[in-house]
């Protein structure tokens, strides 16, 4: 029986006191003298407590006249959750279409690799050969990042279910690797067996188990049954059904563990067809290290790569801001904090879509309420929903900062779009037009830049296009040096490679109904063409085309001059003079001009303007803030913190957070006695050493915060109420875990974080 | 002169073994007076140019032990003019300098060092006796004007965490004074003492905390929606969240059902948390085998349409009982269901190492600076802090709680025992010559009233008593075992009071 201990009640009071001024408008909730009030949340014999909710409550109390009243209310009343689900708020379009496009893609990505599995699974156990003592074993490399595995090993185990064998056994670590061995195996078993949740009663725990008619308990659940349910189940010779065992995370079970569990089943290789399939993260070198060669030899062994998630999270970021029914685009900040934790923590895209899904809600309620329907959608829908709006809603997009900066750039119309709102609505749907307009050439520029540097050697931009949007989002992607980095070595590319970018550029302009790009297209194809005739030229007439010929004319009289007239001369050996004629010749070759050069510039001019041309950053348009989301410091804040940094400014400066004349205390090396009292035990605390006397501390303390009454102090009185101060201080630092008690003198303590304050 | 203070002072000046002289220690030296030493090259310099001159450095140590209150007196007065650095510019006092003494040589030699070793920092209080003998008036003291503890060094802050590290790590002696707590009267408190002192104090800045706190409980909607939206909080920052919390529950979730867990509570296990699900929530009277087969009846039970979600809500999820992994993963579990939606409190600097990959992507947090300042009273309640009296005295309701649950057998026995003690340190006049009852009387007295019929059933008792800490046991000079309860007769009085 949970009970408040006095000190407890006096901690509600003061939080009590704390709210009573905030809590104005929402009245305060009843404090019930029920034995559940959230009040009673103290204890010193108990430290779960349980409120159920009104519902459940009377589910309670229906539970103790019988199990059925349970199931019947259980059916009765409709889920709210369900209900709410039923309208789809933009937020919730967005993240389901992204949700839905992740796992379609991760199912489609791993495609491959899972028919091959399934193959190979398949043709495990032959059905006319008699089972081999070896049994077959997949392993199933997977990759570092963990976070997505749960998804495809689900993914896997559909696959099997319904294409090959009911009979699969799933094991993770993280669900059975705490277990000992022995409910490892009855959860194999069980799995196996199809026998589906685990028994809870004991007359639940008694089974029907297939056509085998038997009744099992949980403590029969071992391999010997497993056999005997198998032979009845399918007899010898007429099939043979597989039996698969997955375990997800190989290196995360306990080596012993799974050493004794594999010895278990090594026993069984030829009664059962059992097929391991092996989630390994790391390398397939794990199998022998986790395994012995006396287990290891049991296992013949097959080994499957899965696909990286960069290629997943390419696709899915380009999908991401291309589809119109996501109704949030990432800004280049946030989308470069997102990747940041992709690439530096777990590569995992689950992550990403979280953060992702983040961002999403933060922007919808950000938003004001009448602009999130402009969120996505097509110029109709926007159309119709602007002239619902009222004058005051359009305010509200007025406000926006982007709009305002806008308006005030464009003194001549300033005033009517401010006033008139029907010409504000039809500009409104003009800037947003323009904005989808220009981001959708935006994108199109990045594709074509990724294609245009995807195989150059050092690829700048990375091997995913994700790096090239981290980039792009970031500042015009002609100002970057990866930029510059690609134009150096498109310059040394030949002509023939030349051509086949020119042509893959060409392909991807093509699908574009767009009008400017439309018009790159037509120059693009007059490019293309001049590239072929000089290539075609190049081809026959191995020379070089007239053209060349006529240059090289005009250059080589000079030459030969040169040469008549330096024979002599080189006879006589003079180096200085032959430095000299070398150097010329050099120089001369420089400028003289191969017409492919004529033709490169203008392939790379043609590339440049048209980069130059498209990506500018979809985020400087004005009316930016409805569909782009670029608040860099939420994502910065919520999902990134640094609890620990903020606990120690928060010791260090208290004024950041307490906004008190005394606590605004400039030079950061004194303890003002104004500081709350936890700060100044800090404060002291971190002058110190990796030891700190308690007496000292103690007395420096007293010299700081008892300034008040000077006679009747002495080293050892001490004022109990300061004292009683400094312990419960001394005890927060403990709890926060800047200090430890220390046993290397007495009376000391240790620290635990270096450097001064 | 500060016997480490000393050793500081050969050890620059490369002569390893200098003879201890016995010397007056200044009253109040902080300890790791020294952590400032690497990075004050400057003083360094100057003082190991001072120290140089061996004939110098001599008389002044012996000056220095007899008049540290003198010196610091002095740095008081000179602390303009003196400094070292620039960093101790400031007290009124400095126009005045009356402290004229034959002492001032070595008092200059200590202002130098006063820089470099923390010389005890002056009180407020120290001032004024010195201003009073000397006969020029100290600056009233002015509640508003901040007083101020002047700062020792200016580049302690400059130095980076790696360099600090090895400063603290470069040197195995100990460079603290020796005095202990015992030199004072009191040398610690109980903790019912201390919550005693501290319940009618007023709380330092009050009116800042609570703008701060109406700040965060402008973002409970939000978080509402956050948790609706399959996301879980932490709050982390400094100060207890746990009125906050409480507050937001109070507020958001009247109609829902929650589970609320003390992290810092000292014996919480996981299995606890899931019992409290399963049981009190579910309404499900089975017993689980295993943590997984729970965890699968949780989720499997919540897939049901009809049911409603569950909030569960752990202040401290860094607290001792659920730091590591196995608890962190079952959490994590839980907490990757849609309809269980978590909201838990950090506190520990160190608190996100409980967290890998794998569970953060299953917790899916977001994480909200709550700094508010508020003690951590409840939390640190159950800490055995370092300067908590650690009496294992026993408060008086723990022991009517595990009364209640003890058998009628039981409970007479320990009767008897409390009966005994209070006759027997009445009849010894104090509980200081008490040494116990030896284990075969009570044994006879407990045969003799049907307590129990064994020696091995009484020590089963006795057992559980001592897992509870009702009492202590000892041996005593003759080899018996002697129990005792540790409580004063008071106490034990108002217990069998309570009891009839």
């Amino acid at each position: 029986m949970p009970r408040v201990t006095s000190s407890g009640s006096s901690r509600g009071k003061r939080a009590k006191r704390l709210f009573s001024e905030a809590e104005d408008e929402p009245s305060p909730p009843p404090k019930e003298v029920h034995d559940t009030t959230p009040v009673a949340s103290s204890s010193i014999s108990k430290g779960v407590f349980a409120f159920p909710g009104p519902q459940r409550r009377q589910r309670l109390q229906a539970a103790t006249s019988g199990q059925k009243q349970r199931k019947r209310a259980r059916k009765a009343t409709p889920s709210a959750q369900s209900q709410s689900s039923g309208s789809a708020s933009p937020f919730e379009r967005s993240w389901t279409t992204a949700w839905t496009r992740f796992q379609t893609w991760q199912s489609d990505m791993f495609a491959d690799v899972l028919a091959a599995l399934r193959a190979f699974i398949q043709d495990a156990h032959p059905l006319g050969q008699p089972l081999s003592s070896t049994m077959p074993t997949a392993a199933f490399l997977t990759g570092v990042n963990l976070p997505d595995h749960g998804a495809l090993f689900g993914l896997l185990a559909r696959e099997i279910r319904t294409r090959v064998t009911p009979h699969v056994a799933s094991l993770s670590a993280q669900k059975h690797g705490g277990v000992n061995l022995k409910a490892l195996v009855q959860s194999t078993v069980a799995k196996l067996m199809l026998i589906e949740a685990c028994e809870r009663d004991d007359e639940e725990s008694e089974m029907e188990v297939g056509s085998s008619g038997l009744a099992l308990k949980k403590q029969n659940l071992m391999m010997p049954t497993l056999r005997t349910w198998y032979a009845n189940q399918y007899p010898v010779g007429e099939s043979r059904v597989p039996l698969v065992i997955i375990l997800e995370d190989f290196e995360a079970f306990s080596p012993t563990m799974l050493q004794d569990f594999m010895i278990s089943l090594c026993e069984y290789a030829t009664a059962l067809p059992l097929v391991f399939v092996f989630g390994i993260a790391t390398t397939v070198s794990m199998i022998h290290q986790r395994l012995p060669y006396h287990i290891s030899r049991h296992l013949a062994i097959e080994k499957f790569s899965g696909q990286k998630s960069t290629q997943l999270l390419g696709k899915l970021v380009e999908a991401l801001y291309s589809d119109p029914q996501v109704g949030c685009k990432l800004g280049g900040k946030t989308l470069d904090r997102l990747l940041e934790m992709f690439i530096m923590n777990d590569f995992s895209v689950k992550r990403f879509l979280l953060g992702f899904k983040y961002c999403m809600f933060e922007h919808f309620s950000r938003l004001p309420p009448p602009v999130i329907a402009l969120c996505g959608g097509d110029e109709q829908g926007r159309k119709d929903h602007l002239n619902n709006l009222k004058s005051e809603d359009l305010d509200q997009i007025r406000y926006l900062a982007s709009f305002r900066r806008y308006v005030e750039s464009d003194p001549q119309n300033r005033a009517r779009l401010l006033t008139n709102d029907g010409l504000f609505r039809e500009e409104v749907i003009m800037l947003l037009g323009e904005i989808d307009g220009h981001f959708k050439r935006f994108q199109l520029c990045l594709r074509a830049l990724f294609w245009l540097a995807r195989d150059l050697h050092g690829r700048p931009f990375g091997s995913q296009i994700y790096s090239l949007y981290r980039c792009a989002f970031l500042k015009p992607v002609c100002q970057t040096h990866e930029y510059r980095d690609v134009f150096d070595i498109l310059k040394l590319l030949n002509p023939s490679e030349l051509m086949k970018k020119m042509e893959a550029h060409g392909e991807c302009l093509i699908d574009s109904n767009d009008e400017s790009i439309e018009k790159s297209s037509v120059e693009c194809q007059r490019i293309i063409s001049k590239l072929s005739a000089f290539l075609k030229h190049g081809v026959q007439n191995p020379e070089g085309s007239p053209t060349i010929h006529d240059k090289q004319k005009v250059t080589e009289p000079n030459d030969e001059k040169d040469i008549v007239v330096k024979s002599p001369k080189i006879k006589k050996l003079d180096r200085f003079e032959l430095q000299k004629n070398l150097l010329k010749q050099t120089q001369e070759k420089r400028q003289r001009t191969v017409p492919f050069d004529d033709l490169r510039r203008e392939v790379l001019d043609y590339f440049h303007n048209f980069f130059r041309a498209f990506s500018n950053l979809p985020t400087s348009l004005p009316l930016h803030e409805i569909l782009f989301f670029d608040k860099v410091s939420l994502v910065h804040r919520h999902l990134m913190p640094a609890p620990r940094a903020v606990i120690q400014s928060a010791l260090d400066d208290p004024g950041f957070y307490l906004e008190h004349p005394d606590l605004l205390v400039n030079t950061k090396a004194e303890i003002p006695n104004s500081y709350p009292d936890l700060n100044i035990i800090y404060k002291l605390h971190s002058e110190c050493g990796r030891l700190i006397n308690l007496f000292d501390w103690l007395q420096s303390w007293v010299s700081i915060a008892d300034c008040d009454d000077e006679e009747n102090c002495s080293d050892e009185t001490i004022d109990p109420l300061q004292q009683a101060k400094f312990t419960q201080g001394v005890s927060s630092l403990q709890f926060l875990g800047f200090i430890k008690p220390s046993k290397r003198k007495t009376d000391h303590v240790a620290r635990l974080t270096w450097g001064g304050c | 002169m500060p016997s480490s203070l000393r050793k500081r002072a050969s050890s620059q000046r490369q002569t390893p073994s200098r003879p201890k002289s016995p010397s007056l220690s200044p009253p109040r030296v902080l300890p790791g007076a020294c952590v400032s030493e690497g990075s004050m090259g400057g003083v360094r310099r100057a003082l190991q140019v001072r120290f140089a001159d061996e004939t110098r450095v001599e008389p002044m140590r012996d000056h220095l032990g007899l008049s540290s209150a003198k010196i610091r007196r002095k740095i008081q007065a000179r602390g303009a003019s003196h400094q070292v650095g620039s960093v101790w510019a400031h007290q009124s006092e400095a126009e005045a300098d009356p402290v004229e003494d034959e002492d001032s040589a070595s008092a200059d030699e200590a202002l130098a060092m006063y820089g470099k070793y923390r010389i005890p920092e002056p009180r407020a209080r120290g001032d004024l006796k010195g201003s009073q003998v000397f006969g020029f008036k100290t600056p009233a003291k002015n509640r508003h004007a901040p007083a101020t503890r002047r700062p020792m060094t200016k580049t302690v802050h400059e130095k980076d965490n790696a360099e600090a590290y090895f400063e603290a790590h470069g040197t195995r002696e100990i460079a603290t004074s020796d005095r202990t707590l015992a030199r004072l009267k009191n040398p610690r408190l109980s903790q019912a003492e201390v919550e005693e002192l501290l319940t009618n104090e007023p709380l330092k800045y009050q009116a800042e905390i609570d703008l701060l706190l109406q700040d965060y409980r402008q973002k409970f909607g939000k978080w509402y929606e956050l948790l609706q939206r399959d996301f879980n909080l932490v709050l982390f920052g400094l100060g207890s969240k746990k009125a906050l919390i409480q507050d937001f529950q109070c507020e958001m979730l009247k109609e829902q059902s929650v589970v609320l867990v003390n992290g810092f509570f000292p014996s919480l296990t996981v299995k606890q948390i899931l019992n409290s699900i399963t049981g009190d929530i579910l309404a499900s009277s089975d017993t689980f085998s295993s943590v997984p087969d729970q965890i699968a009846f949780i989720k499997e039970t919540l897939n049901h349409e009809a049911e409603e979600a569950i909030f569960l809500i752990i202040h401290n999820i860094d607290g001792s009982m659920l730091r590591n992994g196995k608890a962190q993963t079952v959490i994590a579990q839980l907490a990757e269901h849609p309809k269980i939606h978590l909201i838990c409190s950090i506190d520990h600097i160190n608190a996100p190492l409980i967290w890998d990959q794998e569970k953060l992507s299953k917790m899916n947090l977001v994480w909200y600076d709550t700094t508010t300042f508020l003690p951590y009273t409840e939390e640190t309640k159950n800490e055995n802090s370092l300067l908590v009296k650690d009496s294992g005295k026993l408060a008086l309701n723990s022991l009517t709680h595990v009364f209640a649950s003890l058998t009628p057998n039981a409970k007479g026995i320990y009767t008897l025992i409390i009966n005994y003690q209070i006759q027997a340190i009445e009849e010894l006049g104090g509980p200081q010559n008490y040494q116990g009852i030896s284990f075969q009387e009570l044994y006879m007295k407990s045969r003799r009233s049907y307590l129990s019929n064994s020696d091995l059933t009484l020590r089963a008792q006795l057992t559980e008593f001592i897992d509870h800490k009702l009492i202590s046991i000892k041996k005593g000079s003759d080899g018996m075992d002697y129990l005792t309860i540790p409580l004063g007769n008071a106490t034990l009085n108002d217990f069998l009071e309570l009891q009839r």
